[in-house]
């Protein structure tokens, strides 16, 4: 039997402290998972993004748009900056965050911070959000921070 | 004063947009300071050199504070000066004046030369009433028209002559550059900054007014829009008196200038069947004297004037369809360089705000520096795709 991790903030009240930040957010505890849909506009001129947002203990948050249903790049991009395989939001180096964390005010107000600058990078063409990014060339080996 | 801290409307992200993107057409505090150190060196020299009563000052856009980039190739800035020689109109004659002081500018000019410390005017050259010392390694040019006393208008009225050398014209830069002033203070936030702040020693351009900066949107989108039209360019004399006659002090600066913009051809009076723009210095000088010479330009102006009203609503209704939008239309109508870099300003501040702790998400998910939600902690983006996606 896998033991949830101590001081890891109960998934209910992940979700309880989302929808107090974002009434609209849709969302649910299944199986020990955490599903949940928010509309972002990080800007007044910004579009108003979709973000679905999965999490369980002991595993990273995954955080993608689903609408619009494909993020557009700059043209002289190939791929979107500082995204997992998947288009999965990489938000934070690892160890940022820590599971008695409130994903309500971390992982989703980096979200928003993450859509700003993506519009941002397509008008200017390089990111201006600060952060480092992976070496382009092999795959990304994640390990979830466990316990961290 | 435009100071623009929030942006959490859609009018005060364009009023930042638009103030950043101005920002960099103006001219910058080096070459501010660099302007008056060679002004006030030629008005030193002519001192020391036999005309001690001669007064150099500087009028127009460089005095009001708002001055913008010319597009032209090489990006020069027009620097107007006057040159005041307290002589009367009976004892001179306009094609005397103009020779009495191209003499001694050029006499200065062989003197930096001689000097060879490099630092003087390249050139000093007749531009129909005026003298130009040419600085163009410093990307400026001084403009210096020579003027005498106007008598019916002490004291700060001046007379020049016209364009043939011929007439005498009236004109009171001071005065104007004073009553500007006055319509900028009607700005109260502008006049509590300086109250509160210690800014008796800071120069004007370090913090320029709302005002200021509507004149700049109004004159930039000018330039562009008349590129290749230049001679149905409204005057930017015109176009900043109307302005600031219809400015009522608003502080944000998209609401002024669309404020502005609606009000400004109230502006425009009927004289007897004329067309008169009046000089707020001085009565009797119609601005828009051209308009009843040659009706195109008044047609031209008012083309110019609903256009940008067109695109100010437009920029309005852009909200919610995403920055790159707003982007490229506000790169359709202005430079999309000065556009650019609006935005990297924007974003770099953005960041500087995560670090700071500055910013918070509101509901909808708005960042902002305003409101009560979360405030963002400080975080590293980390990690980039892999392959590119095919």
């Amino acid at each position: 039997m896998v033991s949830i991790p101590a001081r890891a903030v109960n998934l209910t009240r992940q979700l309880v402290a989302i929808t107090i930040v974002l009434p609209d957010a849709e969302g649910a505890v299944r199986g020990g998972e955490l599903t949940c849909t928010v509309r972002l506009q990080p800007s007044p001129a910004s579009l108003t993004y979709t973000v679905h947002l999965t999490y369980r203990h002991g595993l990273r948050p995954k955080v993608t748009v689903i609408d619009p249903p494909v993020l557009e790049l700059h043209p002289d991009a190939e791929a979107l900056p500082h995204v997992y395989p998947g288009d999965e939001l990489c938000l934070y180096y690892p160890g940022e965050w820590k599971h008695h964390m409130l994903l309500a005010t971390t992982i989703l107000p980096w979200t928003t911070e993450w859509l700003l600058h993506y519009e941002l990078w397509l008008i200017i063409g390089y990111w201006a959000g600060g952060g480092d990014t992976h070496a382009t060339g092999g795959p990304v080996h994640y390990r979830p921070n466990r316990g961290a | 004063m435009h100071t623009v801290e929030q942006m959490d409307t859609m009018e005060e992200m364009l009023s930042m947009l638009l103030d950043g993107a101005v920002e960099t057409l103006d001219i910058s505090p080096h070459l501010h300071r660099l302007a008056v150190d060679k002004y006030e060196e030629v008005g030193t020299w002519l001192a020391e050199h036999g005309t001690p009563d001669w007064r150099i000052y500087p009028q127009g856009s460089f005095r009001l504070g708002t001055v913008v980039r010319p597009n032209t190739p090489t990006g020069e800035y027009d620097i107007d000066l006057v040159c005041w020689l307290p002589i009367a109109k009976e004892s001179t004659t306009q094609a005397e004046l103009k020779e009495r002081v191209g003499r001694m500018l050029h006499a200065f000019v062989r003197f930096k030369h001689r000097q060879g410390h490099g630092d003087g005017p390249a050139s000093c050259e007749s531009t129909r009433r005026c003298w130009t010392l040419n600085y163009p390694d410093d990307g400026f040019h001084l403009d210096v028209l020579p003027t005498i006393p106007d008598a019916d208008l002490p004291p700060t009225g001046i007379l020049l002559t016209d364009k043939q050398l011929r007439l005498w014209q009236h004109s009171n830069p001071i005065g104007y550059a004073t009553w500007f002033q006055q319509q900028s203070q009607l700005d109260r936030r502008l006049v509590e900054a300086k109250r509160h702040a210690n800014v008796a020693d800071v120069p004007d351009w370090q913090a320029r007014s709302t005002l200021q900066r509507v004149v700049q949107i109004l004159k930039w989108h000018a330039i562009l829009y008349f590129a290749d039209d230049t001679d149905h360019r409204p005057p930017s004399i015109l176009i900043t008196t109307l302005a600031a006659r219809a400015y009522l002090g608003e502080s944000d600066l998209f609401a002024a200038t669309r404020a502005v913009m609606d009000r400004m051809n109230a502006y425009v009076e009927n004289r007897h069947g004329q067309f008169w723009v009046p000089n707020p210095a001085h009565e009797d000088e119609n601005f828009a004297d051209k308009w009843n010479e040659y009706p195109e330009r008044r047609k031209a102006f008012l083309r110019w004037h609903n256009d940008l009203a067109v695109l100010l609503d437009e920029l309005v209704h852009l909200q919610h369809k995403g920055l790159p939008a707003l982007a490229a239309r506000m790169s359709e109508s202005f430079t999309v360089d000065a556009v650019q870099r609006s935005f990297q300003r924007l974003a770099e501040r953005r960041t500087t705000e995560v670090k700071t702790g500055k910013l918070h998400m509101a509901t909808g998910g708005l960042l902002t520096t305003t409101a009560a939600g979360p405030r963002i902690p400080r975080h590293t983006f980390h990690g980039q795709h892999p392959r590119p996606r095919g």
